[in-house]
């Protein structure tokens, strides 16, 4: 009996240990996602307190009914794909250059890292001014090299603002995906590429062969991460643009935010939030499957 | 040894956590009446009322000196500043109120009342009124704004802001032009001021700047009002009037300037207060309708003898329309009497004349208090003069429960549509007027 007391706490340590991350997880995530789900399903505008009533999927319906909230998941979609398909390409170029011997190798990789590290705000003033219709220096650089015939105002224009902000995004991105892949690039050993030197494989070979294998779980990781962190962006584009001209840059987040804060309509706001966990998680999911497939082919 | 420390550790973090969501608890309960201030409750023992103010950032010390003054001049009450940047003040204040931690007293907006009432969080400030003998000396129209359809008042004014034309007398006289005295001849005066001053092939210098991002709502309905003869948004039923044939003609001329004369710069769809100033100060601009608040950024930096400032032009039924700012000092329904008569004191003191005198220096708003409108201070300056001249109509944004969305998403997004051309003038007033059917 003394025995089967022991395996028992035995068995339950892990769980007590596990108890302070489990009480702060509970309180900080599942309880307000459990709140907000309730909220998504009631007509809840902040300063009307007492007139609070179920609405079942009301909140739902009207979403997919409202054009704003539309052109925001068609730009979220838009906004997520070009921002992860640019960062990943010149983060792993990058990465390739950096992992190579060159004087000034160790500045570089410092120097690298400065849009990572710098404050948005920061970013979103100094880009602000860059792409200022009557005197940012893009312009002017622009209009000199013969590639404007009049001066423009990205950030003000339907067919620009979108793709100005993006642009910002790749460059405070690059660091991240440069700075994973050259860390699984240094685990790459040395007598892998004399080998294949030996064996007389090409340079692209050798990249298909070796490189990408021994980096592939890395870059899948990163992409997720990177694809939930950018999903979820609301501070760029809000400063930025403010999702205009128009609807024209606005995003998923950045459409909740306007509806929670602005509208002060928590109940829509909830379940704008819900679509979006619900996109992510399917996409997370299926990302997962191609990690385990992909992991799998490389084997 | 080394596992029931292990124990021992998870047990104090656990039972912290979950002391820490306990009280957090319980200090919603004690200071459901109290604020955000560390001084929450009333301390009756050293016999000093201690209130939380939040109050729109002046920009310098201005709200910082008024306070430190009241407190020296009123040993009984101390009041704690925490100034607030203007365009998160709704954010935060609603968010505070609805949790029941807001401050005592707080700047605010009428077109937020409807949101403040909804909260139970404003105390109807009509019977302190009688007893407050600054009453009298308030502009009657000032007044009239801040009084609801029920003669009720929740916030005393102390901030105006009126609409001016502003004009870069440097530019005007290089062209040989007067500032306009009428919105025909606004239009007629942008275009020749829009030209290619450097001679480099583009166009640098726009006849006019417009606001079309956030809080533009004030210079559109003052130029759209102005184009109709009988200017009105809303009729006698309060329902929107938006979509009829003249308004929708007046809102035409609005998008013309961006669309079709090209009198604006491009930017002029987002572009907010900060651009509008730089703008103007730049060259960019050549003349704008903005608020005074503008002349106190510009002044400095251009001096007097390259800014300039008129009346805003009459309107088509001969009278200046005029779409003023407002802030007014409101207190907190649920705080105690003591604090509440002691809050009175205060907003009551930053309404009268000294106090409105020392906020309006530095051109931050029309004194609203009649005392002063001839006091040669604002009698010999160009751009307070200016202001109470166009104040001659003045309103502000109709208060209705819908008008905080309307004001901070729903105009934005809609007037930029219109200009980027996705929407025709009538149907921009169409999606305007929706929120309130």
């Amino acid at each position: 009996m003394r025995r089967n007391g022991m395996l028992l706490w035995k068995q339950a340590t892990p769980y007590f240990l596990l108890l302070p991350a489990l009480i702060a997880m509970f309180g900080i995530v599942i309880y307000p996602i459990i709140n907000a789900v309730k909220m998504s399903f009631t007509d809840y505008i902040l300063w009307k307190p007492q007139d609070v009533k179920f609405i079942g999927f009301g909140n739902y319906v009207q979403l997919l009914q409202d054009e704003n909230f539309l052109m925001s998941l068609k730009n979220t979609g838009i906004w997520v794909f070009f921002c992860l398909l640019f960062q990943f390409v010149i983060g792993f170029v990058v990465a390739l250059v950096l992992n190579q011997d060159f004087r000034g190798r160790a500045l570089s990789r410092t120097i690298i890292l400065i849009p990572w590290v710098t404050p948005t705000v920061l970013i979103t003033l100094m880009f602000r001014w860059m792409y200022d219709g009557n005197y940012g220096v893009l312009n002017d650089i622009f209009y000199k090299l013969g590639l404007i015939s009049q001066y423009k105002a990205f950030l003000s224009l339907a067919e620009t603002a979108l793709s100005a902000v993006i642009a910002v995004k790749v460059w405070q991105g690059i660091p991240f995906f440069a700075i994973m892949i050259l860390a699984a690039l240094q685990t790459i050993p040395k007598e892998m590429y004399e080998a294949a030197h030996v064996d007389g494989a090409s340079k692209i070979e050798t990249f298909w062969t070796i490189t990408l294998p021994y980096v592939l779980p890395t870059i899948l990781i990163t992409t997720l991460l990177r694809t939930i962190w950018i999903a979820n962006d609301v501070d760029l584009v809000y400063m930025m643009t403010g999702g205009g001209p128009g609807n024209s840059s606005m995003i998923l987040s950045v459409y909740t935010y306007q509806l929670a804060q602005k509208s002060l309509n928590f109940g829509m706001a909830s379940a704008a939030a819900i679509l979006m966990t619900l996109i992510l998680v399917i996409l997370v999911m299926v990302f997962l499957k191609k990690i385990r497939q992909a992991e799998g082919k490389f084997e | 040894m080394k596992r029931w420390t292990s124990y021992g550790l998870c047990l104090i973090v656990s039972l912290s956590l979950l002391a820490g969501c306990g009280l957090n608890g319980q200090e919603g309960k004690e200071t459901k009446i109290n604020t955000v201030s560390e001084n929450k409750s009333v301390k009756k023992d050293d016999k000093k009322i201690k209130l939380v103010y939040w109050g729109q950032d002046s920009g310098d010390t201005t709200k910082k000196e008024l306070v430190e003054q009241f407190n020296k001049t009123h040993s009984n009450i101390e009041v704690q500043l925490e100034e607030i940047p203007w365009n998160a003040q709704h954010d935060k204040l609603i968010a505070s109120l609805a949790a029941q931690s807001g401050p005592d007293i707080f700047d605010g907006k009428m077109i937020w009342l409807p949101e403040f009432l909804g909260l139970n969080a404003v105390e109807d400030l009509t019977p302190y009124l009688d007893k407050w003998q600054g009453k009298n000396d308030m502009i009657k129209g000032v007044m009239d704004i801040v009084t609801t359809k029920d003669g009720k008042v929740y916030g005393l004014p102390y901030d105006l802001v009126s609409q001016i034309l502003y004009y870069r007398k440097d530019i005007f006289q290089q062209a040989g032009l007067k500032p306009p005295s009428s919105y025909e001849e606004l239009l007629v005066t942008a275009k020749k001021l829009t030209v290619d001053s450097n001679k480099d092939g583009k166009i640098d210098q726009y006849g006019f700047g417009m606001r079309g991002g956030r809080f533009g709502h004030e210079t559109w309905a003052t130029f759209v009002l102005s184009n109709m003869s009988e200017p009105a948004f809303f009729d006698n039923n309060n329902k929107a009037s938006f979509t009829n044939t003249e308004a929708v003609q007046a809102n035409q001329l609005w998008l013309d300037l961006y669309s079709k004369h090209k009198v604006v710069p491009d930017s002029s769809i987002t572009d907010s207060f900060n651009e509008i100033v730089g703008n103007l100060q730049s060259g960019v601009t050549a003349m704008t309708i903005g608020n005074i608040k503008m002349a106190g950024r510009l002044l400095p930096i251009l001096g007097k003898d390259k800014l300039g400032a008129v009346p805003l032009p009459p309107g088509k039924n001969g009278k200046r329309i005029n779409f003023v700012g407002d802030w007014e000092s409101y207190l907190n329904k649920d705080i105690e009497p003591e604090k509440k008569e002691a809050g009175f004191t205060f907003i009551a003191w930053l309404s009268e004349k000294e106090q409105i005198k020392l906020w309006s220096n530095g051109l931050r708003s029309v004194p609203v208090a009649n005392s002063l409108r001839n006091d040669p201070e604002y009698a010999n300056d160009e751009f307070q003069q200016a202001a109470m001249l166009s104040l001659e109509n003045a309103a502000i944004i109709p208060v209705h429960s819908k008008m905080g969305e309307w004001t901070e998403i729903i105009w934005p997004q809609v007037t930029q549509k219109a200009l980027l051309g996705q929407y025709t003038s009538q149907q921009m007033m169409e999606q305007l007027s929706k929120p309130f059917q």
